[in-house]
């Protein structure tokens, strides 16, 4: 039997559904809030994003601080300088973020910033602890989202910071908002969701909590993915993946980063191209070598992915591997947007072994960079068949 | 905060964000207005008809009062026992009246869900829809109210959604049905409505 | 996976699950800021010994302060502002409590009033009083089924008025959950029984009733799955460690998923018959599941067919038609029942008419059903069951219930749609 040794730490609410926009003023006056700082990426006010989020306000009696629109795809820490004055002028007492990744970090790191009245972030990179709270931080996933968003890591300037105080207070999954711009940027959502809750079931310390959040989002994602590639606008669709997403965000912020995530991280930010690349080139190489080497994921993932009816009818043996034959499958959904092969990026080949140094090097990351440079090595010789 | 807005001042110029201060939706406010209303006018009406709701005002304390309405800012309406026990409909004023229970909607939009009939009231009390100021079960017997009396005002097919069970023709005379219908509407649109409007403006 | 027009779930607690899951609260408190908690727990729980456990595990990495034990049965508002006053006069910075419903109850209740600096409790009554995160609290629940350690209530009791007092915020819920099997060691058989039915039933209704929804579906199944493989076996091995902790693990995900998705009629009655006979809550939970099920099936076949792959695990669920599972499920609920009466030597009860107090006499006398079937109407779970219940349903629900007959199906008054 296994072990319920673990610990296990999720502080979001998660509201979904319909008006659930319509709910923020409601979450902002139980966290004693009233005049949020909205923090927002250019692409998103172009889509006009900001325009639903301010009718969802009417009647509401609260007052938006500002809308700050400057994020684009990278995290700096003078983005959040910036949010922080303005959030300081304008009296504002909580943050909304509309967005995927960096707008969520930067919110974060704002946060950081007004709650401590500093000007130092990095000093909490260093190791100083967060003595104070954060402002109630509302996040609203919108277009693409990289899974960090609903979890406890913020990236700034290249540079990762991990706590509990870290997490969003409510996460708002709203159909207005999830629609994603591209086919190719539903697709890269949807492969980090997936990686996020099998590095949840791949974990050696077994805790059902966190297998639970990995089931909805698999489950999520199962159904859902191929249509929400298919048409990426489409509401229903986009809806469930962004809860696939925060689902797995969750579950993997409670889980030892797995082998491909680690990787493809740090490849990200050697050669800038998206974390989802790399975990669609990698995963099936690494997935049989995970098995080997820490053991096969847990059958769940075979209950989340094939449901009930597939899990009850498949032998006992040989549902950790059929969870890992539908896995793949699901991925290989992405075919169209994403590339397959490691040859096809033309990465050179000391970006590669830096990157595998890197991971190996991190504290988080139970692996080593050997292990990193086996899996390139038999990706590629998976490549050349 | 001064420490911040020293230095990142210079490059920042913050009018080109401005603050924003969200409109408001007056034609669904009117709407749920209208609703609130017409509701609050039947259940006067059917607390004189309907053995049912009579039943629960008068298991509920003397001179209670309560209000349904749509926070933060209305619209309201106001329903109570007066003092021989009469349930009266006050109007949508909240001012200088003792309110012993309050409902609100959360939020005008799901105000709308919940008068469009797109969610029955006990679905919008299972999504969270409702703040309920007091106490608990004096809100469930209002919310029973409030089914009874839209089975009363509306046809079957509109009804069906917006209660659990619709009550079967075996239960309720269909001659008996249809008379207490006919009355409420009778009743709610008396020039009682002109009376009770006057005095709210 | 099943997604409803609009959901919202929320389980803050950090759950700390493991044999020595107590040592390492005091890590857990520093990183709250925080290391002088005020223990507040029953009588009951101090005399099995438990505080003095806790205290050993925490050893001197906290300075401990008084241990409150005054809390009553149903908690009760003038005891939390008694022990509010003792943390401020004692300068504590935390609460841990240990115990039941009652007790975790209470120091919700406590939290409220020294965190938001009032004087009494009846000062924060009514909705969204409670606005500001409170001061760190931990809970060692000391049974396998209140799930209050996930709840986002606390119920206090103002014996003056006789009313029961209802604080609602995302903010009680505790900082720290800690599970360890050393917590329920001293449960007596019974009583785990009885607890660990009542954390089945809010599984089982939170999967099937109005406000369900994706992450309690989840969270839900895997806490029946966990108590029907565990349950039979702890009641007759309690020495088992292992599987007591599967079992808290189950109570506390049940809480999550109750709390999360709100629970229907056999919570309804089983208040009400609570309410008006005091009867422990585990029981009437019990008794009334496999009622709460037939009355509900025609709209929720579908959802209590797939309890079975949890009850009965996949190999029944794979074997069974899809049109049989429902009554399987209900089949499977009144075995277990009859298997913890024989377990127990009879002190499980099956029926109303078999619930019995300490001195033997019954407790749910036939005479009282009409008057159990009456006061239903004023309890919340009403608004969240599937299908519409009036006294009359109930009262027919009772009848059978206290017989121990299945319910005549003919006689459920089925309203519209699904």
């Amino acid at each position: 039997m296994q072990k319920l040794h673990y610990e296990f730490y999720s502080q979001p609410k998660i509201t979904s559904g319909a008006c659930a926009l319509e709910s923020i003023p409601t979450e902002l006056a139980s966290n004693d809030a009233h005049k949020p700082l909205v923090i927002t990426g250019r692409e998103h006010t172009r889509r006009r994003l900001d325009k639903s989020l301010i009718r969802a306000f009417a009647d509401s009696g609260c007052r938006l601080g500002g809308i700050f629109d400057e994020i684009r795809d990278y995290a700096g820490i003078g983005l959040a300088r910036q949010a922080a004055v303005l959030f300081a002028e304008r009296g504002c007492d909580a943050i909304v973020a509309v967005g995927g990744g960096p707008v969520a970090d930067v919110a974060r790191a704002a946060n950081l910033l007004v709650s401590h009245d500093t000007q130092d972030l990095f000093r909490f990179f260093n190791g100083t602890p967060q003595e104070k709270r954060l402002k109630p931080f509302i996040l609203i996933p919108a277009c693409c989202t990289n899974g960090n968003e609903s979890g406890k890591t913020i990236t700034v300037d290249n540079r990762r910071l991990t706590s509990d105080f870290l997490y969003p207070d409510v996460i708002i999954l709203d159909k207005r908002m999830t629609a994603a711009c591209t086919r190719r940027c539903a697709a890269q959502s949807a492969i980090i969701a997936m990686d996020n809750a099998v590095t949840a079931f791949l974990d050696t310390e077994h805790s059902p909590m966190k297998d639970a959040f990995a089931h909805a989002g698999i489950g999520f994602a199962a159904a859902s993915l191929k249509k929400a590639i298919k048409r990426p606008k489409n509401k229903k669709h986009s809806l469930a993946m962004a809860n696939a997403g925060v689902m797995a965000g969750i579950a993997a912020a409670n889980a030892t980063p797995g082998l491909v995530r680690g990787l493809a991280e740090e490849l990200e930010k050697i050669t800038g191209i998206s974390r989802a690349v790399f975990i669609r080139i990698f995963t099936p190489a690494a997935l049989p070598w995970m098995t080997r080497k820490t053991g096969p994921p847990r059958e769940d993932l075979l209950l989340a992915a094939g449901g009930m009816s597939v899990y009850a009818n498949t032998p006992e043996q040989q549902r950790p591997q059929k969870g890992v034959e539908i896995l793949l499958s699901l991925l290989d959904e992405t075919r169209e947007q994403i590339p397959e092969t490691l040859a096809s990026l033309k990465l050179p080949a000391y970006q590669l072994e830096k990157a595998c140094v890197h991971a190996g090097s991190r504290k988080d990351f139970p692996f080593s960079a050997q292990d990193c440079l086996e899996i390139i090595e038999q990706t590629q010789k998976g490549d050349r068949r | 905060m001064k420490s911040i807005s020293k230095s990142a001042n210079k490059t920042l110029n913050i009018s080109r964000y401005p603050e924003i201060r969200p409109g408001t939706k007056l034609i669904k406010k009117g709407y749920v207005f209208v609703m609130l209303l017409i509701v609050g006018r039947a259940i006067e009406a059917a607390a004189k008809v309907d053995e049912s709701v009579k039943k629960i005002f008068a298991d509920l304390p003397d001179r209670f009062t309560f209000y349904l309405g749509v926070a933060p800012g209305g619209p309201y309406m106001v329903v109570g026992k007066d003092r021989d026990g009469n349930v009266r409909y006050h109007g949508w004023n909240l001012h200088g009246k003792k309110i012993d229970l309050g409902m609100k909607i959360k939020n005008i939009e799901s105000a709308i869900k919940v008068f469009t009939f797109q969610e029955s009231t006990a679905q919008a009390f299972a999504y969270d829809r409702f703040i309920v100021e007091g106490n608990l079960p004096q809100a469930l017997a209002v919310v029973r109210v409030i089914d009874i009396v839209e089975v009363h005002l509306l046809p079957k097919v509109i009804a069906g959604l917006a209660v659990k069970r619709y009550p079967k023709w075996s239960e309720l005379s269909p001659v008996k049905k249809h008379l207490n219908r006919v009355r409420i509407y009778l009743k709610s649109f008396s020039p009682g409505l002109i009376k009770v409007i006057y005095r709210n403006l | 996976m099943f997604m409803p027009g609009f959901y919202d779930f929320c389980c803050r607690a950090k759950t700390i699950s493991g044999e020595n899951a107590i040592e390492k609260i005091p890590g857990h408190l520093a990183g709250l800021n925080a290391n002088r908690p005020l223990i507040i727990t029953d009588k009951g729980v101090e005399g099995a010994g438990l505080i003095d456990m806790v205290r050993d595990a925490v050893g001197d990495e906290l300075q401990i302060g008084p241990v409150c034990n005054n809390v009553p049965v149903d908690s009760d508002y003038k005891v939390v502002d008694e022990i509010a006053g003792i943390y401020s006069h004692e300068a504590c910075d935390s609460i841990i409590a240990v115990g039941g419903g009652s007790v975790i109850d209470t120091a919700k209740g406590v939290n409220i009033v020294v965190s938001l600096g009032g004087g009494s409790l009846l000062d924060y009554q009514g909705a969204g009083k409670v606005r500001k995160r409170l001061n760190p609290l931990a809970i060692l629940p000391t049974t396998t089924g209140t799930g209050s350690e996930m709840t986002l209530v606390a119920v206090i009791a103002d014996p003056d008025r006789h009313v029961k007092m209802l604080f609602t915020s995302y903010f009680l819920l505790p900082d720290l959950a800690v599970l360890d099997p050393r917590l329920t060691k001293t449960l007596p058989s019974f009583l785990t029984a009885a607890t660990a039915m009542d954390a089945l039933c809010h599984a089982c209704e939170a999967y099937y009733c109005m406000e369900k929804n994706p992450m309690s579906d989840v969270f839900a199944l895997r806490a029946i799955r966990a108590i029907s493989e565990n349950l039979l076996h702890v009641v007759k091995n309690p020495d088992d460690t292992q599987a007591r902790l599967e079992l808290a693990n189950a109570s506390t995900m049940a809480g999550v998923a109750f709390s999360n998705s709100m629970v229907g009629m056999v919570h309804n009655i089983g208040h009400t018959i609570g309410a008006l006979c005091h009867v422990p809550h585990g029981s009437c939970m019990s008794i009334l599941l496999p009622y709460g099920m037939e009355y509900n099936l025609h709209r929720r076949a579908g959802e209590i067919g797939e309890l079975l792959f949890a009850l009965g695990g996949p190999e029944m669920y794979a074997q069974t038609r899809r049109t049989d599972r429902p009554e399987k499920v209900i089949e499977l609920v009144r075995r277990l029942n009859q298997d913890l009466h024989d377990a127990t030597d009879g002190r499980h009860p099956r029926f109303l008419k078999e619930i019995y107090n300490s001195r033997g006499e019954q407790m749910v006398p036939q005479s009282m059903l009409p008057e159990i079937a009456r006061n239903i109407m004023a309890d919340g779970a009403r608004v969240y069951n599937p299908e519409e219940l009036l006294p009359d349903d109930a009262r027919m629900v009772l009848e059978h219930a206290w017989e121990g007959t299945a319910l005549d199906r003919r006689k459920i008054k089925r309203g519209g749609k699904k």
